[in-house]
C-alpha cells in the first residue's frame, strides 16, 4: 500500500475553501439572477444559461472536496486508505457528472434556436451519467479530463454554429470569449485538483478563474 | 415581415396596455397586438399568472386589463435583456 500523502497545511485548505466560497458566491448570483429573468420571460435561453452555472457552481464545490481528499491521503484518523479511495472515487464521478452536464447545457444555450428539434433535456443527463460511469470504470481521472476537453471541443463548435447564425449588430460586444475562458479555465481547475502542480501556477489559475466569473457577473448583472 | 418571437410579443402586448394609458379592453388589445384569438388568449393568461398583467372590472362589468409593477419593470428592461441575449448568443 502506497504511503498516505500528509494533509495540507491549514491555511492551504482555508485558502481552498476561500476560493470555492468565491466561485460557488458567483455561480450562485449568475444563477438566481438569469433564473429570475427566466421566470419573467420564459425564454428558454436564460434556461439553459442559469442552469450552466447551477452546475459548475455544484462542480467547483466537488473539485475543491476531490480535491483535498487527494491532497490529505487519510482524512482523519478514523478513515482507512480505502475509505478515502472510495469517497474520492464517488466525489469524482459525480464531479464528471456536473461538470458534463455545466458544458452540456452551456452547448444547449448556444444551439436551442438554430435547431429544427432540440434534443430533449434528458439527453445532456444521460450523457453526463455515461461519462460518470466512464469515469468510475476507468479509475483514471485522466478519463474523466479527457471526458471534459471533449465536450468543451463540442461547446466550441456550438460557439461557431451560433455565431454562424446570428446575425449580430456591429456594436454588440460578443460574449464568445468568455465562454470559452470559463471552461479552459474549468479544465485547469480539474487539473490542478488530480496534479500536484507549483503553487504560483495555482495561485494564478485561480486568480483568473475568479477574473473571468467577475467579468460574467458584471455584464450579466449590469445588463439585467 | 419576420416572425416575431415570444419575447417580442410579450413586450408588444405590455406596451400596447401602457400606450393605451394602462388600461385597455380585451377586445382593441386583440387587435392591435396582431394575434389569433387563440393565443391572445394564451398570451393573456400566462402575462396574468406571471404577475405582468392585472385584470380589472368596472362597475359595468366591462374587463380592462392594466399592466403591474412587474409589468412595468419588463418594459423598462427590455432593450437592456435583448442586447444581453445579442451579447451572449442565448
Amino acid at each position: 500500500m502506497p504511503p498516505p500523502k500528509p494533509l495540507p497545511p491549514t491555511e492551504f485548505i482555508a485558502f481552498e475553501a476561500l476560493y470555492f466560497s468565491v466561485i460557488f458566491l458567483l455561480c450562485f448570483i449568475l444563477y438566481y439572477k438569469l433564473r429570475e429573468v427566466y421566470k419573467i420571460t420564459d425564454y428558454k435561453g436564460f434556461y439553459f444559461f442559469s442552469n450552466t452555472f447551477l452546475f459548475l457552481g455544484v462542480a467547483y464545490f466537488l473539485r475543491s472536496v476531490t480535491f483535498l481528499l487527494f491532497t490529505s491521503g487519510v482524512l482523519l484518523d478514523e478513515l482507512s486508505f480505502e475509505g478515502v479511495r472510495g469517497l474520492m472515487l464517488f466525489s469524482v464521478a459525480f464531479l464528471a457528472y456536473s461538470g458534463s452536464v455545466a458544458i452540456l447545457y452551456n452547448i444547449y444555450s448556444l444551439l436551442w434556436r438554430w435547431l429544427e428539434k432540440i434534443p430533449s433535456e434528458a439527453l445532456i443527463h444521460i450523457i453526463a451519467v455515461l461519462i460518470a460511469l466512464i469515469s468510475i470504470i476507468a479509475r483514471s481521472p485522466l478519463a474523466f479530463v479527457t471526458s471534459q476537453l471533449i465536450l468543451t471541443l463540442f461547446l466550441l463548435m456550438a460557439i461557431f454554429i451560433n455565431y454562424r447564425h446570428y446575425k449580430f449588430d456591429g456594436k454588440v460586444k460578443r460574449a464568445y470569449p468568455l465562454y470559452i475562458l470559463l471552461f479552459v479555465f474549468w479544465l485547469l481547475n480539474l487539473s490542478l485538483a488530480l496534479l500536484l502542480l507549483p503553487i504560483e501556477w495555482r495561485f494564478t489559475i485561480y486568480g483568473l478563474s475568479v477574473a473571468v466569473l467577475l467579468v460574467i457577473a458584471y455584464r450579466v448583472l449590469k445588463k439585467l | 415581415m419576420t416572425r416575431r418571437d415570444r419575447l417580442e410579443i410579450i413586450h408588444d402586448i405590455l406596451s400596447i396596455i401602457r400606450k393605451h394609458g394602462n388600461s385597455i379592453l380585451p377586445t382593441p388589445l386583440l387587435r392591435y397586438s396582431n394575434l389569433s384569438t387563440q393565443n391572445f388568449n394564451r398570451y393573456m393568461s400566462e402575462l396574468i399568472e406571471k404577475g405582468l398583467v392585472r385584470e380589472i372590472q368596472d362597475e359595468n362589468g366591462r374587463r380592462y386589463y392594466t399592466l403591474t409593477d412587474k409589468g412595468f419593470k419588463f418594459l423598462e428592461k427590455y432593450q437592456k435583456i435583448r442586447e444581453f441575449i445579442e451579447e451572449f448568443g442565448l
